[in-house]
């Protein structure tokens, strides 16, 4: 009967050999550092003048603010260990916003609503709420939030608190899975996108009055051809101040390897008139509208798609004449 | 055992072939060895000097063996190697993409891909061996196939070049690892009986086969990642593995249903590649 090769018993040798080297070229390496640079969702205040920022060291990120006018950056608030400050969310009166404390905790990933003012931060919900989107109403005296109640799908919630008893309550609204991109148009009418259940790509954004319940779709223009594989993206739609245009970013075209170019499109409320405002190649996404000018804020990531670290800048395009500009950050 | 039996067993430790394959070659090369023997005996020789002779006529046994080897399994222990060494230095190119992109190894990854690069080289260094036991190595082929196709998920993740690169690099691999399947599997259920017609059959039957099986498992590893994407490594993972394991102890009474009806085990394969295909194209078709 034919044995084993001798040769395999070098071979495996060998192997183990080339194993315990490459692993130990592999310890050598520095370890991942975490992003450093600026995060998506940056704010700007109700008078346009103040710009508060997401800025990241090292993979966690802290809350800046700048004038938009220039200047240096200020850091507002100083970083916790193991938690990050992200989006940001003005007050109607522009003294005060609201932010999310996210954190992990082994797999579980929490985002605490928290609430800046008179120079400090509170929490306003639970440590293990899962916040997703937050907007004030526009009397400034209560917030409508969305959060997954244990980080979980299933237990999506939405939710208005008054901030002055601190007290929150279920809103009882239809969901088909679960909704973000909330903006309050009254204390009752809202703004939002309307998710669908995985693989389903059936989003839609939808205006609705929380009291009768009746909700209006937005219907996108027959003619508007988004070059998403499974229909628009309508990532970050956001409102303007006067609630006649709606912004957002979508796949307007692609590269010859396939990759998604990101950009972002302008339109009337009632889906009319589609126009793409930016025109980068890489990625353009979270538009806001400036309160007083007829400008918008976004976010461009030059790495988008080639490389897994981000490059974000914030950028500003003037819609009447789509000149685009970067908003340059002077970091202390 | 005698000099010339001695002989004929070296000759059969050179190749793959089963034990009834083994059995018959044997019987086959005694009766030409004998023959040889009794005429160098008429032309005088004693029969120690006759045996000697008829087997250096015969030729040597590891030439005579590795030539059998590659006629009746051609290329099959190359394409062994260059499976087991593509694999292995996939290893290393994905351990340095690794280091590069994120600045951290991934040593569980590089534990697994040079595992399974050294279990297919080890089966090609000793295919007298192990090449017998056809479906083993079939399965440990699949399995290579089916991990580097998960290795497609982490090379996503690197820059775009990287990407292509990685990925053309992996569907070379794949391809590869399922030709030999289908080439490992077709060796053994044909014989000589078959006619031309019928070992064409059972090549297209066993096309066929690995094709539907390269889809379910296909359609399974995706699910692994998504499991393990979207809720972490738990329990759940074993729900697609379990398609994957299913269908290659399947697949083992296929290949033995194959060798007797070729036309009738393709059916099920049929119906899983259309099924495939109508769900795939459904949303370009409406």
């Amino acid at each position: 009967m034919k044995r084993i090769n001798k040769k395999s018993l070098w071979f495996i040798a060998g192997m183990i050999i080339l194993y315990v080297i490459l692993s130990s070229t592999g310890s050598m390496s520095a370890g991942p550092t975490g992003y450093t640079g600026l995060e998506d969702f940056p704010a700007l205040s109700p008078d346009d003048e103040t710009l508060i920022f997401p800025y990241a060291h090292n993979g966690t990120s802290s809350l800046y603010k700048m004038a938009m006018n220039g200047g240096e950056a200020e850091r507002i608030l100083p970083p916790d260990e193991g938690f990050s400050f992200e989006e940001p969310t003005f007050a109607p009166d522009g003294e005060s916003f609201t932010f999310l404390k996210k954190g992990q905790v082994e797999e579980d990933v929490y985002a605490q609503l928290m609430l800046y003012e008179y120079g400090s931060a509170r929490p306003l919900t639970e440590k293990q709420h899962n916040v997703l989107d937050t907007a004030f109403t526009p009397d400034g005296k209560s917030i409508y939030y969305t959060m997954y109640r244990n980080g979980v799908v299933k237990d999506f919630e939405f939710r208005k608190m008054n901030l002055d008893s601190g007290e929150s309550e279920v809103v009882d609204h239809s969901v088909d899975f679960k909704f973000g991109a909330i903006d309050m148009l009254s204390d009752n009418e809202i703004f939002y996108l309307n998710i669908s259940a995985p693989f389903e790509f059936s989003d839609q954004l939808m205006f609705a009055d929380l009291n009768t319940g009746d909700q209006t779709p937005v219907t996108l223009e027959e003619s508007y051809e988004s070059q998403a594989g499974h229909g628009p993206a309508l990532s970050h739609p956001v409102l303007s101040s006067d609630h006649e245009r709606i912004a957002f970013a979508d796949v307007g075209s692609t590269t010859k390897s396939g990759r998604y170019i990101y950009n972002i499109f302008v339109m009337d409320r009632n889906g009319e008139n589609i126009e793409q405002v930016t025109n980068v190649q890489d990625y353009a996404g979270s538009p806001t509208f400036f309160h007083n000018r007829d400008r918008l804020l976004y976010t461009r990531d030059r790495n988008f798609g080639t490389s897994r670290e981000r490059d974000l800048e914030y950028w500003i395009v003037d819609l009447e004449n789509n000149i685009e500009k970067e908003l340059m950050i002077d970091m202390p | 055992m005698n000099r010339l039996e001695k002989h004929i067993e070296k000759i059969l430790n050179q190749m793959q072939s089963d034990e009834e394959e083994r059995a018959e070659m044997k019987e086959e090369m005694l009766t030409h060895l004998s023959s040889l023997k009794e005429q160098y005996e008429e032309e005088g020789h004693t029969s120690k000097q006759a045996e000697k002779k008829a087997i250096e006529e015969f030729g040597d046994a590891g030439l005579v063996g590795n030539g059998l080897q590659e006629t009746m399994y051609p290329y099959q222990r190359s394409l062994l190697y260059v499976i087991g060494f593509a694999t292995i230095a996939l290893g290393i190119f994905l351990h340095f993409a690794f280091l590069a992109t994120f600045n951290e190894p991934s040593l569980g990854w590089l534990a697994i891909q040079l595992t399974f690069g050294t279990l297919v080289t080890l089966v090609a260094m000793n295919i007298p061996l192990l090449g017998r036991f056809y479906w083993s190595v079939g399965a440990l082929v699949f399995l290579n196939a089916g991990w580097n196709g998960f290795s497609y998920f982490a090379i996503i993740q690197f820059p775009e070049l990287q990407t292509i690169l990685f990925g053309i690099y992996l569907a070379v691999l794949v391809l590869t690892c399922l030709t030999f399947i289908i080439r490992n599997s077709y060796f053994h259920s044909i014989d000589e009986t078959n006619d031309k017609r019928n070992r064409r059959l059972k090549k297209v039957s066993h096309i066929v086969n690995i094709l539907a099986g390269a889809l379910i498992c296909g359609v399974a590893i995706f699910f692994v990642y998504g499991f393990i994407a979207m809720i972490g490594l738990n329990w759940l993972v074993l729900i697609p593995v379990s398609f994957v394991v299913g269908w290659l102890l399947f697949y083992k009474l296929l290949i033995k249903l194959i060798a007797r009806k070729p036309v009738a085990s393709m059916i099920p394969a049929l119906i899983v590649i259309v099924l495939f295909t109508v769900v795939t194209l459904r949303p370009l078709l409406l």
